[in-house]
């Protein structure tokens, strides 16, 4: 488990940390401001979906210290974390432990998240144990790393490259 | 998808609610009204004359759409370039670095001039292997590309591709048929109709690829062949040269050659010399123009179809991965 001094140093966007597990090359860019995700149709359509996901469902998008977005299910104080596919689901997991040990520094106590794909209908509760919180201390040590480096981490072409975002920056 | 919007006529064009509408009245007093989908636009050709207001030039920005606007002649004003969203501080910082670096900047500079070259050269090779006595030029092409690693400023650079350049005109003389020979290039306003093509096509080719550079990172003002000045993106002109002969100079060979523009498609202006298109082949060379952006080509690397538009940006990304030091840059140069 991170000190609250080594929170504060680390301290980071959610999305980073996603990006840390997925990609180290993307993080990078990503960190320079090099963003490609505007012109991506995949993201747009998953920005749609989170829009649009359980109309019926009390739920609140916050922003903190401009730092994380969390969306909350009001009614059941749960931290929800939309996705667009399950591809990807040990990002997403450390991304919204991330959110929960955010929260909890700031004083929010212990709370449950849930990852959630609506097209799949799927559901993963998370909670931060031990073992995920070691997890997330490496990967906000590692996205610090990366983000030190004077260059890009090079690319390796994975299956994933076929729909992200920066596919084109990488490959074209 | 995105799309470029042209209009020809003289009217109104608002924001109303959310959409984008161009008015305008007819004959009969009664107002037209034709809805344009915000969300198609990436750009807005203005060729006639249009009212606007700065609600609309807010809903443009708001929708990242860039406005090019030309005058009664149809020759480039300016762009209304939005306010940019997707900005990298560090980039700009490795924009500026290249720059500043004479070794940098010539790096980058002799890649812009070496991959219009190639298209000047790949111009002409077309039309010696179809018989036009092309070789003198193409000759001085070839010794100008061999010399490219010998400059030693971008003054020289410069100098080398004007040397091809001249030279490149020249065979105009044997590509097209014309009455009177082509001598050389004048700009501002272009002295016959030749001129008055290149001139209109390149500054379609440079706004296309200002649309393009609006959607990446890079600042459009810094740029390595051309000065950066503080009245044109040169950045913007540095990237097209590459596309110059590739795109424009290929639809000039062929609108004329084909005889689908003439010379009773020119008009001067006034008492002046300057030859400007008239109306009809205006909008006949932006079409062409249009779907010539549009043809595609397959992508060794990406390994499916890229438009001529999209190579543009391609361009534009391959820039980043040099500034950035990912991959050293290597301009276009058409393996089809």
């Amino acid at each position: 488990m991170l000190s609250y001094e080594e929170f504060e140093r680390l301290r980071t966007n959610g999305i980073k940390v996603n990006y840390w597990v997925v990609c180290h090359r993307k993080l990078w860019l990503f960190a320079k401001g090099l963003r490609m995700e505007p012109l991506s149709d995949r993201v747009a359509l998953g920005q749609l979906m989170h829009e649009r996901a359980y109309p019926g469902t009390p739920r609140r998008e916050i922003l903190i210290d401009k730092l994380i977005k969390i969306d909350l299910l009001e009614s059941e104080g749960k931290v929800l974390e939309i996705k667009y596919s399950h591809k990807l689901a040990e990002a997403a997991r450390l991304q919204l432990a991330y959110y929960l040990a955010y929260l909890r520094w700031l004083g929010a106590g212990e709370l449950v998240g849930e990852l959630r794909f609506p097209r799949e209908r799927r559901r993963e509760e998370v909670r931060l144990t031990p073992e995920l919180e070691g997890r997330l201390a490496e990967a906000l040590r590692g996205v610090q790393q990366v983000e030190q480096l004077s260059a890009p981490p090079s690319a390796e072409s994975t299956t994933i490259c076929r729909v992200c975002a920066y596919r084109e920056l990488c490959w074209g | 998808m995105a799309q470029s919007y042209y209009i020809f006529r003289s009217g109104r064009l608002r924001r109303k609610q959310n959409t984008l509408y161009f008015e305008q009245e007819s004959e009969d007093g009664q107002l037209q009204k034709v809805p344009i989908p915000i969300e198609n636009v990436r750009d807005l050709y203005l060729f006639g004359e249009i009212d606007l207001n700065t609600k609309l030039l807010t809903f443009l920005a708001q929708n990242e759409v860039t406005l090019h606007c030309f005058n009664y002649y149809g020759f480039y004003i300016g762009s209304f370039y939005p306010r940019e969203t997707n900005v990298s501080g560090y980039l700009l910082v490795k924009q500026v670095e290249h720059y500043l670096d004479p070794q940098k900047r010539l790096e980058i500079a002799k890649e812009f001039v070496a991959g219009a070259l190639f298209h000047l050269r790949r111009n002409l090779n077309y039309y010696r292997n179809r018989g036009r006595e092309v070789d003198v030029s193409l000759e001085v092409v070839e010794s100008s590309l061999k010399r490219l690693n010998e400059c030693g400023s971008v003054a020289e650079l410069m100098s080398e591709e004007g040397r091809a350049r001249d030279a490149y005109y020249q065979a105009f003389n044997e590509i097209l048929e014309l009455q009177q020979p082509y001598t050389k290039r004048v700009r501002r306003p272009p002295d016959n109709e030749v001129n008055s093509l290149i001139s209109f096509g390149n500054s379609l080719l440079y706004t296309a690829t200002l649309s393009e550079l609006y959607v990446t990172q890079l600042n459009p003002t810094i740029s390595y062949l051309h000065e950066p000045s503080q009245r044109r993106f040169s950045l913007a002109l540095d990237l097209s040269e590459i596309f110059k002969p590739l795109i424009v100079d290929r639809l000039i060979f062929r609108l004329l050659n084909r005889g689908e523009i003439d010379e009773n498609d020119f008009e001067s202006i006034g008492e002046a010399k300057g030859v400007y298109l008239k109306e009809g082949a205006r909008k006949k060379f932006v079409r062409v123009f249009e779907e010539y952006l549009q043809t595609t080509v397959k992508h060794r690397r990406l390994k499916r179809h890229v438009s001529y538009r999209h190579l543009i940006r391609l361009e534009a990304y391959k820039l980043i991965k040099h500034l950035v030091n990912i991959e050293t840059y290597k301009s276009l140069r058409a393996w089809w």
